[in-house]
């Protein structure tokens, strides 16, 4: 009992800061999506801010946009990902280096990810000059659009520049400290190459790449910060629509903000329970 | 005989591929940064700009952006130490104990680190203008340690995992005190856990943008608003400089944790700050 007490005791601190600030919070956001909100004296609670937003044209394309910037990062990145953690499982000279060298993007901040990313690949940026350069494009408009563009082709970048080496990283991880035994003996038993990925690398590669890809998602889904700095104006991601209604100067627009982000919440939680419900059940 | 080795040659062909695809793509993006900062003008399409050092002067002299650094790093190490004092408790029962309710503690505490902190951040603004916490740096410390905490937590659980609970049960047979025990046995053993999960909530704390611009206002200006607000200005060369200044700290713990970590070569998914 005593030991007990103690556990929870020492666990108080942590829980009560964060079921303070992130339950509250989001209760609280909760509560104003439905039109509580006293400060301009609405008392009354309805779900006219829900309604409005899904009759939103603007709102309906930015879902459609966030789904396709959160799942073409995490999809390519789990992609590229697999393949360099095939290439870089063995050992070889040097490994140290190119693993310090992949892992470099990780602790960058997104902001200054974001920025590279722009001066890159922007119209005017890096690579358009040098394809001026060697005579391959006239003007900077005839630089393919990657920045600003409606389809998110920068934001994709830049996301992928972190999240690649965040899945990858433990990847190699893996198959390193599997070593050779479980393939040698599908060789000996005949399996191809092909094969011997499908059955027997990627299995054990899997529940990490799960794990990874459901956090580099939910990140990618709310992310700020870059579809700020390389998104369009049309469509544009849901986190920044949801901040514009919410910084509007008509208080009005304020419980629409607070129903967004009451969304966004419930897609990422809908779909860390799916994959845990999956992840418990299915055996790879 | 020319089978194998032509499956080697496939095979570093795909390793070689590797390599330079990490090389190319880590490295690349920060040229154009590394140009525009030395650069005095830099009109298209000049591969070269007319160099100059003054992006680095401007910033170096002033005083918005001096005070904004420093400003960054008290509100970061304030976050951390106080993310530390409360997370290392909680992250030593976690590592160390098995308890009935455990797995729900354990996804209360991770929760902040999967869902964004969009959702949370709107209604938190309104409630910390009630409780005048808006525009001060106290609120953008205790908001930043939403998203510190899970961090912090999933590395020092992850090193309290191998623990020797049995040395302190020892001391306190030899007649050690609760703090002798802590000060002599328990900081000595975790503090290399102690150092990797202090400079990974540092950097978390450091890297946050739409926590502090919404509720530390135009008071609290940290570096990356700083950044945002150079970037909308248009002044490639000072956000250039700018953003050197702010990974400098990043550098500075991949330098050191690769330090720490190398030896046990394995990492742990879902550590790392996404």
């Amino acid at each position: 009992m005593k030991e007990k007490t103690k556990n929870w005791l020492m666990l108080s601190p942590v829980l009560i800061i964060i079921v303070g600030l992130f339950g509250g919070g989001f209760i609280y956001g909760l509560v104003q999506s439905l039109n509580y909100i006293p400060i301009i004296g609405q008392y009354e609670v309805n779900l006219d801010a829900y309604k409005a937003i899904l009759q939103d044209k603007e709102f309906l394309s930015s879902l459609g946009f966030t789904f396709w910037i959160a799942l073409g990062s995490t999809f390519f990145s789990i992609v590229v990902a697999i393949i360099l953690s095939m290439g870089l499982r063995k050992r070889f000279k040097r490994k140290g280096a190119v693993l310090f060298a992949y892992q470099f993007p990780l602790p960058i901040p997104h902001i200054v990810s974001g920025i590279a990313i722009l001066f890159l690949f922007g119209q005017s940026g890096f690579i358009a000059r040098i394809l001026a350069l060697l005579g391959i494009i006239e003007s900077s408009s005839q630089f393919p659009e990657m920045i600003f563009d409606s389809h998110g082709i920068g934001i994709i970048l830049a996301l992928m520049w972190k999240f690649v080496p965040f899945v990858g990283v433990a990847l190699v991880g893996i198959l390193q400290t599997t070593g050779t035994a479980y393939e040698e003996a599908a060789i000996s038993l005949g399996a191809n190459s092909w094969n011997r990925f499908r059955y027997v690398l990627l299995p054990m590669m899997l529940p990490s790449i799960s794990t990874s890809s459901i956090l580099i998602f939910a990140y990618a889904f709310g992310s700020y910060e870059i579809p700020f700095l390389l998104g369009s104006t049309y469509p544009k991601a849901l986190s920044i629509v949801a901040y514009q209604k919410f910084t509007n100067i008509d208080l009005a627009y304020r419980s629409q903000a607070m129903a967004m982000s009451t969304i966004i919440a419930v897609i990422v939680l809908f779909i860390v329970i799916v994959y845990r419900r999956l992840s418990s059940k299915v055996r790879y | 005989m020319s089978k194998s080795k032509r499956k080697k040659s496939g095979k570093n062909g795909l390793r070689n591929f590797s390599i330079v695809y990490i090389l190319v793509t880590v490295f690349i993006p920060f040229i154009p940064i590394i140009i525009w900062s030395f650069a005095f003008r830099w009109n298209y399409p000049n591969v070269v700009p007319e160099w100059g050092l003054r992006a680095w002067k401007y910033a170096l002299s002033q005083k918005s952006i001096i005070s904004s650094l420093l400003l960054s790093i008290n509100v970061s190490l304030t976050v951390t130490l106080i993310s530390l004092c409360v997370g290392m408790p909680a992250a030593k029962v976690l590592g160390t104990k098995d308890f009935k309710g455990k797995k729900v503690v354990e996804t209360i505490v991770t929760l902040p680190a999967i869902v964004p902190v969009l959702v949370v951040i709107m209604g938190l603004q309104v409630i910390f203008i009630k409780i005048n916490l808006i525009n001060t740096f106290w609120g953008v410390v205790i908001v930043q340690l939403i998203p510190t905490i899970p961090y912090m937590i999933m590395y020092l659980q992850s090193t309290f995992e191998d623990y020797p609970v049995s040395y302190e049960d020892q001391a306190k047979v030899l007649g050690a005190s609760t703090m002798v025990t802590f000060f002599q046995i328990t900081i000595p053993i975790i503090y290399p856990g102690i150092i990797v999960a202090s400079l990974y909530a540092f950097l978390v704390s450091w890297s946050q943008y739409l926590l502090t611009i919404m509720i530390g206002g135009p008071n609290v200006r940290t570096l990356p608003t700083q950044l945002f607000a150079f970037i909308g200005s248009g002044d490639n060369a000072i956000s250039a400089v700018v953003s050197i200044i702010f990974v400098f700290p990043a550098i500075l713990m991949l330098l050191i944790t690769s330090r720490y970590l190398s030896g046990n070569g394995e990492k742990k998914s879902g550590g790392n700050e996404v």
